[in-house]
């Protein structure tokens, strides 16, 4: 969600019950979202307020970092986790017409509300809801919404100074961004035919690693696979004679496991079993590169929407490069530069290095089973990608749907497209 | 099929009951016929994509010919799967990609009726392990479902309930795993069911290969773990046939190699299950033979007890059936434990069993027992390496080329032993813990402490060039996988170590000529070890000595618990259980931490391709689990590795130990220095026993034993009754030795001095040849179930007597209590961490 300027308590007072359970609206399968124009007078001047910070950074391309803020809270329902495709997805949920459309989300005619992975400790996703610790990362998204669904106290990953722990949030969270592609099995987080949680397919995305700036080390943009490996093991400390340092994202990053297990890691890898030169950074930020000759981990979707504007920039002067498939032979996940970047289609299509990315939502609220009173249209509605401003959308034939605005920000169409069940973790 | 239907529970009960008294402690009973004593010849077997592929025209691998070393006469053991024709490159699996080019290989049970020569998919132990291409169900595109799979199909409804379809799995007792209900014509998902875990099988206990690649000429070696009933009682291998009360048969199995190519039907990637019949049709299947499993001797007959050496369980599984038969022959059980306990047991005039050992008792004045030589055996260090070359070097191509492959040979020194024992690499300690002792203080000042021995310029020194090129990292190539609990085995593996000069030197503290320095906790040197006391040694055990500790963040429900030696390099169960977990890939490293509950888990095995680990076994069970074992530095100054020349070379140039009775193999014996060929770590395994114990039917009975151990026990073969795989045959002279102890022991009289029945002279011994790589024992199957392998060794806090105490017990519950509980048997075996 945007960063806004006016404290919560002030909007508060405007918003509409916020936890929307079961049918307001007499919505059916084929819905077009956005259309009950009926009910803006009701919500007008929170959009104001909530679009504000989105749309001016789409139009300005302005940077800006922002102290901790008191956020709104979602008039429906609440989405966290992933990182990666928080910008996205609030532009999506808050509304932009960076496409030179305007797009946005609605589920009734009621917003969304997209909480980003950092910023404060703590959020409050609805009204009356209660303060738990921000998900950082596709893990904790999507553990926030296991315990959203079955009760169980949350606490995130990586526990901050000050942040709650150990909450109840029931209810809290409807959907949850992940990065990350699950593994079927049986057990916590797999996929399987019986898994209570649902991954639509978002956008499909690809993995690169950022260099620094001011790089010397000959050749440390354009390392092998096997090369990150022999890096982030520790086992090669130097490139071109210069002494590169790993940097590795926050435990519960989605980039973060999908990085390890594209190199050949095991990507459950615990920090306490990390070797001791690599250091621990936030993903997608290469502010956490605080030398030359630092490479992390990077979602080329992120790097291509820093660089177009779409995101803020947390660019810090630092190069982005593709894995390479021949050591010194460089390969470039992107073309073009600035506004005008774009991602290489042949890179994302890769097997190893392109990786689709999802919207999580528990699986009884979407299936329309006859019979299921758990049954939301609404939130399937949200998660439809027949409709063309919907979350799951993935058309880019014009410039009015959602799949074109996912462009923008980097993102290609997903290769899975049928949804998959999978346990909650 | 099934050769006990479900509705004879009760029989089958029994059959489940005796097979886990074998497991647990050895013991066998059973039935006999004379059909199954039969020895066998292993046969290896070749399957061509081009004779077995059902749809030859779209062969992902149309060339794809593999080898199969052993299919018949099969019990639980390794077999090598090789082929040629496979396609490349091979990619491994990525998210929510399965690979490119790769096999599966996995064990079916039935036949399929509709196609003769077939397994039936249904009946695969398959999609335990999870992952992309890998399971037996998964999302379809509807218009991508073949006629074949229709019958297992759910039709979706909408985007939010895509088409699925999943192949249940139907076990040998006639049960069936389905989550697919059809309610008046109409299909639905039962989602109390999972088909890839279940009472059969998970990801714990499957033994099937999801992925392994080929080199870039097509070819690939892989060890595959074969299960009998008693690892998959959902399969039954090998469980056996009955009519009346003769056993006719076992229960076959399939062996199955699937090729998966670039693209499944439909897809732009392999990420659906191999039992889709568009991917099934290209499977390759051989049907394999089992020996029946825990058919041994009639129930009822006399039982008696061994107890001591690891050394012989794989030797006492293969004879006992043909033991049984003979005069006062009797079911014989070996609890496997410290060999000083059993001999003080056995030295008692009451009912103390047999003793098996290597060493005679230390105090050899007051030793009462008579000695008779059963067998010759030893120690393997054995490795599963798969080559990674370093992606920063300039490596010579024919080094890339292999890459992912596994290496044959490995060369280790006293002092390389001794740096795997001491824990004084710096990956066999917790990183996050203080590491300044063995030098290394932060990756700028890391120290001259390697990371792990395949870094070691120690290592690279005695080693193939090859080595040189790689770059491996894991724990669990910085220490071996080591048992609890005391044993000769580890005296002589200490005793070795300390035979070499500049190995006392490591161990005393002073740094080896790179600068590496032993982890001071395990110095013998009372100034070096920060204990105050050096480490004494020889000793019968393995220490984890360093008291280090990755301090524990947990707290108010988050962070991560503390990781102390031996949370980070936990101890394997016993020797067998080592030579197990190579095989399997198995390094044991540390896992990732949970909540709820609070723990450390345990990662999962290493990917076939990229396997790293290294464990302390011995050659009888690195003989049944095909592992590949390291060659030793001899006093000679040859590296040698274990094979039954090289066990037989150093028999002949063993010499008595204080007791004149025992031979050794004693490092420093001008025998030993002149014994080229000998493999350093080779023992003797002694039947040791008091001749006026007063019960006369329990030493005729141990007579019998010694009598056919040393006589139809020493030929080798693959066949019940024969000398398996890791134990060369004694020497004449031995023979003798053993044959006046048993005629001693029989008739109750205390042989005159000296108890020396033989001369130790050499002996000529020809093994059969061997194909197999130099250091692989010779290419012959194994026999008998690995009666040891669920042991228990005794602690050294148990009582003296602890393994006739408590081992022999705690076998018979198990058997007891799986007879009674036999519909829910397979509840008990682990399905999660």
């Amino acid at each position: 969600m945007c960063k806004p300027f006016v404290v919560s308590v002030s909007m508060r007072g405007i918003q509409k019950n916020s936890a929307r359970k079961g049918s307001v609206q007499e919505n059916h399968w084929d819905d077009r979202l956005g259309v009950y124009t009926g009910k803006e007078s009701l919500v007008i001047s929170k959009k104001i307020v909530a679009t504000c910070a989105t749309v001016g950074l789409a139009l300005s391309g302005l940077a800006f970092s922002a102290p901790a803020y008191a956020e709104p809270v979602s008039n429906s329902y609440a989405i966290v986790g992933s990182d990666t495709l928080e910008d996205v997805v609030n532009a999506l949920v808050n509304g932009s017409n960076i496409t030179g459309s305007s797009i946005r989300t609605k589920v009734g005619g009621n917003t969304l509300g997209s909480f980003d992975a950092t910023g404060t400790n703590y959020i409050i996703t609805k009204k009356d809801g209660i303060r738990f610790a921000r998900p950082n990362g596709s893990t904790d998204g999507v553990t926030a919404l296991s315990r959203s669904i079955d009760g169980s106290p949350f606490s995130a990953g990586t526990v901050l100074a000050g942040q709650p722990t150990a909450t109840v949030i029931t209810g809290a969270v409807d959907i949850a961004r992940s990065s990350s592609t699950p593994t079927a099995g049986s057990g916590a987080g797999k996929i399987n035919a019986a898994g209570e949680l649902l991954y639509v397919p978002f956008g499909r995305d690809a993995i690169a690693y950022a260099v620094s700036a001011n790089s010397t080390a000959t050749g440390i943009g354009a390392l092998t696979a096997s090369q990150l490996k022999s890096i982030f093991e520790c086992s090669n400390t130097t490139v071109g004679g210069v002494t590169v340092t790993p940097v590795l994202p926050q435990n519960g990053s989605g980039t973060r496991k999908d990085f390890l297990s594209k190199i050949g890691m095991n990507k459950d890898l615990a920090d306490a079993a990390l070797g001791s030169c690599v250091r621990l950074g936030q993903e997608h930020d290469a502010n956490s590169m605080t030398a030359p000759n630092y490479i992390m981990p990077m979602s080329v979707s992120r790097w291509v929407a820093m660089n177009t504007g779409a995101s803020i920039s947390k660019i810090n002067g630092a190069s982005i490069a593709g894995v390479a498939s021949v050591a010194g032979t460089p390969v470039s996940p992107v073309t073009g530069s600035g506004t005008s970047m774009a991602p290489v289609q042949a890179y994302y299509d890769d097997d190893l290095w392109g990786r689709d990315t999802f919207l999580v939502v528990e699986y009884a609220r979407v299936d329309s089973t006859a019979g299921n009173l758990a049954y939301e249209p609404d939130l399937a509605a949200a998660l439809n990608p027949a409709i063309s401003n919907s979350l799951a959308n993935i058309e880019v034939d014009s410039n009015n749907r959602a799949g074109k605005l996912k462009l923008k920000y980097g993102f290609l169409a997903p290769e899975t497209t049928t949804p998959f069940r999978v346990f909650k973790s | 099929m099934n050769p006990i239907g479900p509705s004879s529970l009760f029989l089958r009960s029994i059959v489940v009951g005796v097979s886990v008294g074998i497991a647990a402690s050895g013991m066998s009973f059973g039935f006999l016929s004379h059909e199954s004593a039969s020895a066998s010849v292993p046969s290896e077997a070749v399957l061509r994509a081009s004779d077995l592929d059902m749809d030859y025209g779209s062969a992902p691998m149309p060339d794809l010919e593999v080898t199969v070393s052993q299919t018949k006469d099969l019990t639980k053991q390794g077999v090598r799967v090789s082929w040629t024709g496979g396609e490349y490159p091979s990619v491994p699996p990525q998210g929510g990609v399965g690979g490119t080019n790769f096999l599966q290989i996995f064990q079916c049970w039935g036949d399929d009726p509709e196609h003769p020569g077939h397994p039936d998919r249904k009946t695969c132990q398959y999609g335990g392990n999870g992952g992309a291409a890998a399971t037996r169900d998964g999302y379809v595109l509807l218009e991508n479902v073949l006629p074949q799979d229709q019958e297992f199909t759910v039709p979706g409804t909408n985007f939010f309930t895509p088409t699925y379809t999943s192949i249940p799995f139907e076990s040998v007792t006639g049960e069936t795993v389905s989550n697919i209900t059809t309610t008046g014509g109409s299909k639905a998902i039962d989602t109390t069911v999972d088909v890839n875990s279940n009472r059969f099988f998970t990801r714990l206990t499957t033994n099937e290969v999801s992925w392994v690649g080929s080199s870039p000429d097509g070819t690939g070696t892989v060890n595959f773990e074969i299960q009998t009933q008693m690892e998959s009682p959902g399969l039954g291998c090998g469980t056996p046939k009955t009519e009346g009360n003769t056993v006719t048969g076992s229960q076959s199995c399939w062996l199955v190699i699937l090729p998966r190519g670039v693209a499944d039907n439909g897809e732009s990637s392999v990420s659906k299950s191999g039992l889709f019949w568009d991917s099934w049709q290209h499977h390759l299947a051989v049907k394999m033979t089992f020996r029946p499993v825990g058919v041994r001797c009639q129930i009822g007959g006399l039982e008696r007890q061994l107890s001591g050496s690891a050394l012989v369980s794989q030797a006492v599984s293969s004879w006992q059936p043909q033991l049984c038969l003979e005069p006062s022959g009797s079911a014989f059980v070996v609890a496997s434990g410290s060999e000083a306990d059993a001999l003080k047991s056995a030295s008692t005039t009451g009912s103390g069993p047999l003793a098996l050992t290597s060493q005679p008792m230390a105090d050899t004045a007051s030793d009462v027992n008579v000695y008779a030589p059963v067998a010759v055996s030893g120690l393997a260090i054995a490795f599963n390496i798969s080559r990674r070359v370093d992606p920063f070097a300039d490596v010579p191509d024919d080094y890339v080329q292999r890459e992912t492959t596994n290496f044959a040979s490995l060369n280790l020194t006293p002092r390389l032993v001794a740096k795997l024992l001491t824990s004084s690499y710096r990956s066999a300690l917790p990183p996050g813990a203080k590491l300044s002792h063995i030098g290394y203080i932060s990756p700028e000042e890391p120290g001259k402490n390697p990371t792990n021995i395949t870094r070691d310029p120690d290592f690279k020194a005695v080693n193939d060039e090859e080595w040189q090129y790689q770059d491996l990292s894991s724990p669990a190539l910085a220490d071996a996988l080591i048992p609890q609990g005391r044993s000769d085995l580890a005296t002589q593996l200490w005793r070795y170590v300390l035979s070499d000069s500049s190995a006392v030197a490591f161990l005393n503290g002073e740094p080896d000529p790179w600068g590496m320095v032993v982890n001071p906790w395990y110095s013998t040197d009372s100034d070096v070890n920060p204990s105050g006391v050096g480490l004494a040694l020889p000793r019968d055990n393995f220490p984890k000595a360093d008291p280090i500790e990755k301090l524990s963040t947990a707290s108010n429900g988050s962070g991560e618990g503390a990781i102390n030696l031996v949370t980070w390099r936990p101890y394997v169960t016993d020797f067998d259980t080592a030579a197990y977990y190579v095989l399997r890939g198995d390094g044991q490293r540390l896992g990732g931490w949970t909540h709820n509950p609070p723990k450390w888990g345990k990662d999962a095995r290493d990917l076939v391709g990229s396997t790293k680990v290294i464990g302390l076994t011995t050659t009888a069970a690195s003989g049944v689990f095909q592992t590949v074992n390291a060659s030793l530095l001899n006093p000679a100054g040859n590296f040698v590795g274990p094979t039954r020349d090289s066990l037989a070379a150093a028999v002949s140039a063993m010499t008595p130990t204080k007791n004149s009775a025992v031979a050794e193999f004693n490092f420093s014996s001008e025998s030993a220095k002149a014994a080229s060929g000998a493999y350093p770590l080779t023992m003797p395994v002694y039947a040791a026993i008091n001749p006026l114990k007063e019960d006369s039917n329990l030493r005729a009975s141990y007579a019998s034993f010694i009598r056919y151990a040393v006589q139809k026990g020493q030929n080798p073969g693959t066949g019940i009754g024969s000398l398996p795989e890791g134990y060369a045959p004694l020497p004449a002279s031995w023979v003798s030795q053993a044959m006046a102890a048993a005629s001693a022991i029989q008739a109750g009289i205390r042989p005159s001095q000296p108890q020396n029945f033989g001369a130790l002279t050499p002996y000529n011994y020809s093994p059969p040849v061997g194909n197999g790589p130099a250091n692989v024992l010779p290419s012959v199957s194994p026999t008998g179930d690995t009666a040891g392998a669920l042991s228990t060794e005794a602690t050294p806090n148990d009582p003296a007597i602890g393994p006739v105490a408590s081992v022999i017990p705690i076998g018979m519950t198990a058997g007891a209590l799986a007879a009674l509980g036999v519909p829910i048997y397979s509840r008990w075996r682990q399905r999660d961490v």
